[in-house]
């Protein structure tokens, strides 16, 4: 007698595709709607986490794009105090849905772009990335002509690109309570002051959370009706809730309903799809193996491990060798001073000796 | 009563060879000038200590007092007005051309940016330390000329042009030279900007400015008494 469960693979069932199997043996977490090649434009966006998919892309010869790149010359070390590099474009984390619906509104004029400023003494913050800046801006101008080149970034990004990935991170936000629009943290926490009367904590429902993801993700496919989409949880926990709920019970509500947000998502086309790095962080399968002794910051191995992840199964799922893409290619060689050479060095000399040449001894005395 | 004649100390690299080429040309009768200075490659081993220069090693010390009218060894800023420091391998075309660029794009870096990508790299010149130790002692006025931007027609810079740079403005390069002057002006020195009217195609050093027979050996990094006598100028209206 057979029956629907008679005939499946062995990742179908816990014990053959979990339990007998060591953690980094489990396979198949994720069969892919669509191909993301190397050469694919993907941007990336949302919470912290996803700034190492950006990494790992970068690493292994994927086309990741910035779209808002720091000026030619910049230091590395510059560039990452000013966020350069983080995302493909300078909006600092994007941790809800609610806030790339705004940021993707603004950028094509779907809503007016907010003129709220935070001032500490004489600096200035962007209320929605009031961190982008190590000490803020000199000006309310320089923080809305900054926003003005992250804006165009995100057009160029949205229009020029073939990959969207967007990991959310929380549900939990505070939002301006007479506009109804949402700030990227806390007024109070990085800048800016908290204000009671005016400062409101929100806790997304997955009604809300779900359309405002469809809302973003209309304004995507109407600027490019091309781009596929992929989504992605963070399985950062929350630092803190503003929740009346225990921080681990927040962290699982706010990831919970995100994941089902998620799922949810993956139905409406073949241009959206959900990677479970969510799951093999924080899945029990992994004996939270992947999480630092504080059981908030991913390990660099966990962060591995997802990216391995990530890439075999996009290898398994469009019949690529696995091999090409678990090793990544030598980084480019640093830049590095070129040594003088000797017909420099030469011709430096001469420029002295002929100068203090009897013949051009001019006076100074 | 005869007032004294300010000490000036000019200090550099072979890019200040141009101002002593220039002495025929302009009119120092006011200042007591020293120049001290070698190749660039030497720079390497200078540090600043008990209120000098000094070198590192007895070779170095003799190659500056070669060309130094009192034979120093050692340059002490007590001894000077005005301390000019001139190239000192303080380049800074690469990040200059690239806010330029930012600028003629239209792409806004904000100050605190601009003057972060300044500082990062003038403190990665060992010569720009120096300046700014000698700066802080008070005892005498410190002033930098960095290294003029490559000769036009060079390809020095084809890895990095980009057609928004030949097409570089006034407005553009005053707006970079202002935030070098804030971060310069920070740390107690003096700016001597490369003049607008020695740029062309937008980033380079005006090929009359570059050295007789620069085509035959490929020089596009030193520069003539004209241009000397231009930052002659510039130092003059700097110091009184």
């Amino acid at each position: 007698m057979t029956h629907p469960y008679s005939d499946l693979a062995a990742e179908r069932f816990w014990r053959t595709g979990v339990a007998d199997l060591e953690p980094l043996a489990i396979s198949r977490l994720w069969m892919p709607k669509f191909r993301i090649r190397p050469r694919s434009k993907i941007v990336t966006a949302g919470s912290c986490f996803a700034q190492h998919f950006s990494r790992a892309l970068v690493a292994r010869g994927y086309g990741w794009h910035d779209f808002e790149p720091g000026p030619i010359g910049l230091d590395p070390e510059v560039a990452k105090t000013f966020n350069y590099g983080v995302f493909s474009f300078r909006t600092g984390n994007i941790y809800t849905p609610k806030m790339l619906r705004q940021w993707l509104s603004w950028a094509f004029g779907d809503l007016p772009e907010p003129d709220e400023i935070w001032q500490d003494g004489p600096r200035f913050y962007d209320p929605y990335r009031p961190a982008i800046e190590p000490n803020g801006f000199a000006s309310a101008d320089e923080v809305f002509a900054s926003r003005a080149v992250t804006l165009a970034a995100i057009r160029a990004a949205v229009r020029q690109s073939n990959v969207f990935v967007f990991t959310m991170g929380l549900t939990e936000s505070w939002a301006n309570a007479h506009t109804g629009v949402e700030y990227a943290v806390c007024p109070g926490t990085i800048a800016g002051h908290f204000d009671a009367t005016s400062d409101i904590f929100v806790n997304h429902r997955y009604s809300g959370l779900l359309a405002d993801l469809q809302a973003a993700v209309a304004i995507l496919r109407r600027e490019n009706p091309q781009i596929a989409i992929l989504l992605t949880v963070s399985p950062v926990p929350l630092t803190a809730t503003a929740s009346e709920a225990h921080i681990l019970v927040a962290t699982s509500h706010s990831k919970s309903v995100l994941r089902a947000v998620a799922s949810e998502a993956c139905d409406w086309g073949d241009y959206i799809d959900y990677f479970p790095s969510y799951e093999i962080i924080t899945s029990p399968a992994y004996r939270g193996m992947f999480f630092a002794p504080n059981l908030r910051s991913v390990l660099p191995m966990g962060v591995d491990h997802v990216m391995d992840s990530f890439f075999r199964d996009q290898a398994a799922r469009f019949a690529r060798d696995a091999s090409d893409v678990s090793t990544p290619p030598a980084p480019p060689a640093a830049e590095i001073e070129e040594p003088e050479d000797a017909d420099a060095e030469l011709a430096c000399e001469e420029a002295i000796l002929n100068a203090f040449a009897p013949q051009n001894a001019g006076t100074s005395k | 009563m005869i007032p004294a004649r300010k000490r000036v100390a000019i200090f550099g690299d072979s890019h200040y060879a141009c101002l002593r080429l220039a002495q025929g040309l302009v009119d120092l009768s006011a200042f007591d000038v020293e120049y001290w200075g070698h190749v660039g490659k030497r720079f390497r081993l200078l540090e600043f200590r008990d209120g000098a220069i000094h070198a590192q090693d007895e070779l170095t010390a003799q190659r500056f007092a070669k060309f130094n009218e009192k034979g120093r060894t050692f340059l002490p800023v007590a001894d000077f007005d005005d301390i000019i420091f001139i190239g000192c391998r303080i380049d800074i075309a690469r990040v200059f051309m690239g806010m330029v660029n930012a600028y003629m794009q239209g792409s806004y870096l904000s100050l605190g940016l601009r003057h972060a990508i300044v500082r990062n790299r003038l403190q990665g010149f060992a010569a720009y330390g120096m300046a700014a130790q000698m700066a802080a002692l008070g005892q005498a006025r410190i002033w930098l000329h960095p290294i003029t931007m490559f000769g036009q027609g060079t390809d020095e810079y084809d890895s990095l042009i980009t057609p928004a740079m030949r097409a570089a403005t006034p407005a553009a390069r005053d707006a970079v030279w202002q935030a070098f002057a804030t971060v310069t002006a920070q740390d107690g020195i003096g700016l001597l900007r490369q003049l607008d009217h020695t740029y062309a195609d937008g980033v380079y050093t005006d090929a009359a400015f570059l050295v007789d027979g620069y085509l035959e050996t490929n020089d596009y990094t030193h520069r003539t008494a004209a241009y000397g006598a231009l930052v002659w100028g510039q130092i003059m209206a700097a110091i009184g």
